[in-house]
């Protein structure tokens, strides 16, 4: 009966312990609403943890460091079992790539040493690329006008 | 049983606490060493083909292969037009499965009349004005995104690369250390580029397979469709591109992006199917037009 009572003390606990989220992408926001338009409210860049509070639809509320809440996508955070030797399983939330390589694999190390290689390969418009940025009030504008996503109404 | 459910709600307290330290404290500090390694030892074995790179290996590979493509043509600088386009990808990536991306998605035209259109892995997609200059509305122009942002959500440039490649860069990663003898660099940054050489001869020569082309126009509509565009957006630019097929001998796009036709009809019949349909929005089509006699 003891066993039942741990059990389930255990199961409460195991529900109650806020889940944590790590992020996987280099950098990503925090926005004030469950939108890719929506304001940002904090910049998180990639191995940052942040609280789970809820769910909805592809978002999760979270909790930044200031105490505010606030929603990331969830395409840009993993939450991975890793199965241990012994047969356990063990819960964290990088993949077990990612918990593997941390810092290794194809990187910046690998790319300087492939230029090296190859001087005649310009990665200047490759970085150019990556800089371009567009605000949300840009977005939320053209969206407007082409009366898009939430302002589309129809579809 | 109650042992081994014990076991679980055990282990799940723990994990859940693993979870939130990890990034600070090391997984070794947090499970002990000992677990730490066992977990890394199935975490390597794990690996087996190109699914298993991380979204920061993705981002690497596709930095490099645009490079590569970049090397082979210049870039159009209209900061206003590339701007429009990189609007226009953005709103359908986001109506993608898989928005964020490592590094995120980007857009960039090349300056060619030839009609182009490439996407390396990680978010990074190319469109000639060429191809532009087929288009007759921001709906065809959001088609053509989405169907790109489709090969790289379904990570079909990563899959060009060959299974022995990928078995040997897994093998160095395995080494023991945390960091690379320079000799591994040399190493990796060998295997590296032969899997850029892989993904560029499928992009530029060979063309993605059949089934990956009619995945990725699938995918396509349906993200054109949930950002509010008309579906039939792609549908209509395949029919251009047909009719440009038989009118020219020009082959850029035809090559990678094969039987246009047999596309169309295939996608009609599949939006027929999933009861797709929308409009095409006036003031789309007439911003589209502006930018476009810019490209001229």
């Amino acid at each position: 009966m003891k066993k039942i009572y741990l059990c389930l003390l255990l199961l409460i606990g195991s529900l109650l312990w806020a889940q944590t989220l790590t992020i996987k992408v280099k950098e990503t926001r925090v926005r004030s609403s469950p939108k890719f338009y929506a304001k940002s409210i904090y910049r998180a860049n990639r191995g940052d943890t942040l609280e789970k509070m809820g769910e909805q639809k592809g978002w999760y509320e979270v909790k930044i460091p200031s105490g505010d809440v606030g929603w990331v996508h969830s395409s840009a955070v993993e939450t991975k079992k890793l199965k241990l030797d012994s047969g356990e399983w063990v819960e964290t939330e990088a993949t077990p790539e990612e918990v593997a390589l941390a810092g290794k694999g194809f990187n910046m190390e690998v790319e300087a040493e492939y230029k090296r290689n190859h001087p005649d390969l310009d990665f200047t418009w490759v970085d150019r690329m990556e800089s371009i940025e567009i605000s949300e009030e840009e977005m939320v504008a053209f969206l407007k006008k082409g009366k898009l996503g939430e302002y589309g109404g129809e579809q | 049983m109650k042992r081994l459910i014990l076991l679980f709600l055990g282990l799940c307290l723990l994990g859940c606490k693993a979870a939130g330290q990890f990034a600070e404290r090391g997984l070794g500090e947090i499970v002990g060493e000992e677990k730490a390694e066992s977990i890394i030892k199935v975490a390597e074995a794990a690996r087996k083909g190109f699914e298993d790179l991380t979204p920061q290996e993705e981002y690497y590979i596709g930095r490099a292969v645009s490079a590569n493509i970049l090397q082979k043509y210049t870039v159009y600088e209209n900061e206003r037009f590339t701007c429009y386009v990189n609007k226009v990808g953005m709103t359908v990536a986001w109506a993608s499965d898989r928005p964020e991306t490592y590094g995120g998605y980007h857009y960039l035209v090349l300056d060619t009349t030839d009609p182009l259109a490439y996407s390396a892995p990680g978010g990074f997609i190319f469109v000639s004005r060429g191809l532009v200059a087929l288009m007759k509305n921001e709906e065809e122009l959001a088609g053509v995104l989405a169907h790109e942002v489709a090969h790289v959500s379904q990570k079909h440039g990563l899959s060009a690369i060959k299974q022995s490649r990928l078995m040997d860069a897994f093998s160095i990663l395995v080494a023991e250390g945390k960091k690379y003898s320079s000799d591994e660099v040399k190493k990796l940054a060998k295997i590296y580029e032969g899997t850029l050489d892989d993904i560029v001869t499928m992009l530029v020569e060979k063309g993605y397979s059949r089934k990956q082309e009619s995945e990725a126009d699938q995918f396509g509509v349906l993200y054109a469709f949930g950002a509010g565009y008309d579906p039939k957006g792609l549908t209509s630019f395949l029919d251009i591109l047909q009719k440009y097929e038989k009118e020219t001998s020009e082959i850029g796009l035809i090559k990678s992006h094969p039987d246009p036709g047999g596309r169309g009809a295939a996608l009609k019949q599949y939006m027929q199917q999933e009861d797709m349909g929308g409009r095409t929005e006036q003031v789309r089509t007439s911003r589209f037009e502006l930018m476009k006699k810019m490209v001229g």
